[in-house]
């Protein structure tokens, strides 16, 4: 059994993959709200908004927790450290590649 | 120094109509996007500190545009930011003023903080579409 602080990437990237969801998170990334704030910027019914929340929160993007009679839904943000190390990882591959444009930039300027 | 653009449409329609399609999500899926792109999510939440997003879609890419509205003052005027997703540069900011004028609506827009002439004149190019698209869709 994998432990809780790993994280299924193919998940992540599959929920990150939509507009909408992307948007959901950049939300709550605010703090906590409840299933209704987060739909009513949205045109899209309640039920729609529950399928996008499933998503995420099957990539364990989010979680939810009871407030009396409301669910509230907050930002998982382990979930996304994990994405984060993942793309950092190539962080090294895009550095190097602008030090070399920056040389041969520099030595096409030369005499 | 930055750079910035102004530009204006005046809309055959009454300035609530008019405003209405820049702040609801379900209006901004019917003309936010240049030429023949469409726009497939939006969202908007028109208050100060509210958010904003709407991704358009076109043949070989969907660029998603978001931000955060600073002033709304109903049926008159919006102050948002401006970034594309993934955009790591500082965001730029939209200004849109909505005032009575013979023929309906006059819609001034300013967007200002550019960096470079050609982001400011791609983003001129495509707010002249975009308003094109705004006439066309109030036109119905």
């Amino acid at each position: 059994m994998p432990s809780s602080d790993v994280y299924d990437l193919d998940r992540i990237f599959q929920a990150l993959s939509d507009p909408t969801r992307r948007s959901i998170l950049r939300q709550i990334a605010r703090g906590e709200h409840t299933i209704s704030d987060i739909a009513k910027p949205y045109d899209l019914t309640f039920a729609a908004i529950s399928k996008h929340l499933k998503v995420l929160e099957s990539a364990r993007l989010i979680d939810r927790r009871k407030d009396g009679s409301f669910q509230m839904i907050s930002l998982n943000a382990e979930a996304l450290k994990s994405a984060d190390q993942w793309l950092r990882h190539y962080q090294q591959f895009w550095s190097i590649r602008l030090d070399a444009l920056k040389d041969l930039l520099e030595e096409k300027d030369k005499p | 120094m930055t750079l910035s653009l102004e530009t204006s449409i005046t809309i055959n329609a009454a300035r609530s109509k008019v405003f209405a399609a820049w702040t609801k999500p379900e209006l901004i899926k019917k003309w936010f996007a240049p030429g023949t792109m469409t726009v497939p999510a939006a969202h908007a939440d028109p208050r100060p500190g509210g958010t904003y997003s709407i991704t358009m879609k076109g043949e070989e890419s969907s660029p998603t545009v978001i931000g955060e509205y600073r002033e709304v003052v109903d049926g008159e005027k919006l102050v948002f930011t401006w970034s594309w997703e993934g955009d790591p540069s500082e965001p730029t900011l939209v200004t849109v003023t909505f005032r009575d004028a013979k023929g309906g609506t006059e819609v001034a827009l300013k967007h200002e903080r550019f960096t470079s002439t050609e982001s400011r004149d791609k983003h001129l190019e495509g707010w002249n579409s975009c308003l094109a698209n705004l006439d066309k869709y109030m036109r119905g």
